[in-house]
């Protein structure tokens, strides 16, 4: 269950690179390549550096002009798809 | 706020003739096809073929074939043509490629029709190569080096055995060289070539036949080699079967990059350009045998940024008839950066 303290990784299989502001993921293990636009880059680099999704939403919403409770909904949502497509783990502990 | 977009692409890796195993699958290196994987060679030794000795010259490159057998040997000389010859030239080091006499007992006997599947097992100096019938190792370290053992006498050339090697040996060969081996078409007229990848099915052999129709010349609708001749990209034609590769169409040699194109369906001719990660996650797609390999990711990444820094890729969507050429030379943008 996603809560704001949780804190996600980019899984150890999932190599990723930024390029023109856009993103590439790549799972070779599993042989599927994504692309991710420029919000859903910003979104991997703060999980990177380990801030939990509250934070991570504080961060969201001085950068771009949108209301909380959108902000809230579609940063969750993304960061489920992020999980499905298994390119993101929660950390323990 | 607009959410991020995945967009998923598939790593095929696959070729016309041989494909990888799906890397899910639950086997060990091996199991499908060797009797004794654990008998792997850890290095290239064994007993030749034979001592014939081939030396096949093409894309910018020379690949010595040891160890043949006479047959094994009149059977390059016929596929490869005049690709083939007795002697070294050229400036650059030639890969060589040692071929081994194993016993059919090595491999799994059974009653599966012949496959063209193999499996890959990836290391940071190897690669191992296990087949229907064959096995194999590239070495990286010092050199780029291959060795084959197989039980076929005949078969190493009728049944690709041979060609599929060489296919694996170029994708990394290439890669070495700062270029990329593509699953793609070439056409090509007197200014040049353009090269258009994509998925099975996504209309590469029709526009090397709608390029023909309009007094073009096809490189190969299968693979070309993508890489830089004195610091300018260009493509060749690889001597690999597909629709083209052994008709009287097919072009030697090597031309400058007019063009990337990446093919989708569509009813009607179109363009657009590609972002740049889009594009080059389009053409890691079409790069085969080296984009699943995880030692060789930084390398493959960094030839692609360069590759499209030098042609961005348009998608292009196109009605099977001659409108498609119509509209690329009526729409030319010139690809390479100065």
């Amino acid at each position: 269950m996603t809560d704001a303290t949780t804190v996600f990784r980019t899984r150890s299989d999932a190599r990723y690179r930024n390029i023109g502001g856009e993103g590439i993921v790549v799972r070779q293990a599993v042989g599927e390549v994504l692309v991710l636009n420029e919000v859903g880059v910003r979104v991997l680099d703060l999980l990177a550096v380990g801030k939990p999704v509250g934070q991570l939403i504080g961060t969201l919403a001085a950068e771009y002009e949108v209301d909380s409770v959108t902000l809230e909904r579609d940063v969750l949502a993304y960061i489920q798809e992020l999980l499905d497509a298994g390119i993101v783990e929660a950390r323990s502990g | 706020m607009e959410g991020g977009a995945i967009v998923n692409d598939q790593l095929g890796g696959k070729a016309t003739a041989a494909k990888p195993r799906d890397a899910t699958a639950p086997m060990t290196f091996g199991e499908s096809y060797l009797a004794v994987p654990d008998l792997f060679p850890a290095r290239q030794s064994g007993e030749p073929w034979g001592p014939e000795r081939i030396v096949l010259h093409f894309a910018g490159n020379a690949y010595v074939c040891e160890g043949l057998s006479p047959n094994q040997a009149t059977g390059l000389r016929a596929k490869f043509g005049s690709l083939a010859r007795d002697t070294l030239d050229g400036p650059r080091p030639a890969v060589v490629v040692r071929i081994f006499r194993v016993a059919s007992s090595d491999f799994v006997v059974d009653e599966r029709e012949w496959e063209f599947e193999f499996d890959l097992d990836y290391a940071r100096d190897a690669l191992g190569v296990a087949g229907f019938h064959m096995m194999a190792r590239l070495d990286f370290v010092p050199r780029l080096s291959a060795a084959l053992w197989t039980s076929e006498d005949d078969l190493l050339v009728e049944r690709s055995i041979f060609e599929n090697l060489l296919r694996i040996v170029v994708a990394y060969h290439m890669l070495e060289q700062g270029g990329v081996l593509l699953h793609s078409a070439g056409v090509a007229d007197e200014r040049g070539a353009r090269v258009f990848f994509g998925p099975s099915g996504a209309g590469k052999s029709t526009i090397a036949r709608l390029g023909i129709a309009s007094r073009r010349s096809v490189l190969s609708d299968d693979m070309n080699a993508l890489r830089l001749e004195r610091g300018a990209l260009v493509v060749e034609k690889l001597p690999f079967s597909g629709d083209f590769g052994g008709s009287a169409d097919a072009v030697q040699g090597f031309f400058p990059v007019r063009g990337l194109y990446r093919l989708e369906k569509g009813a009607a001719y179109a363009t657009r350009t590609l972002r740049p990660a889009s594009a080059i996650a389009a053409l890691l797609e079409c790069a085969p045998f080296v984009n699943r390999n995880p030692f060789r990711y930084e390398e493959l990444m960094r030839n692609l940024e360069d590759l499209h820094e030098r042609a961005p890729v348009q998608v292009l969507t196109f009605a099977p008839n001659e409108s498609a050429w119509e509209g690329l030379e009526a729409r030319h943008v010139p690809s390479q950066v100065a």
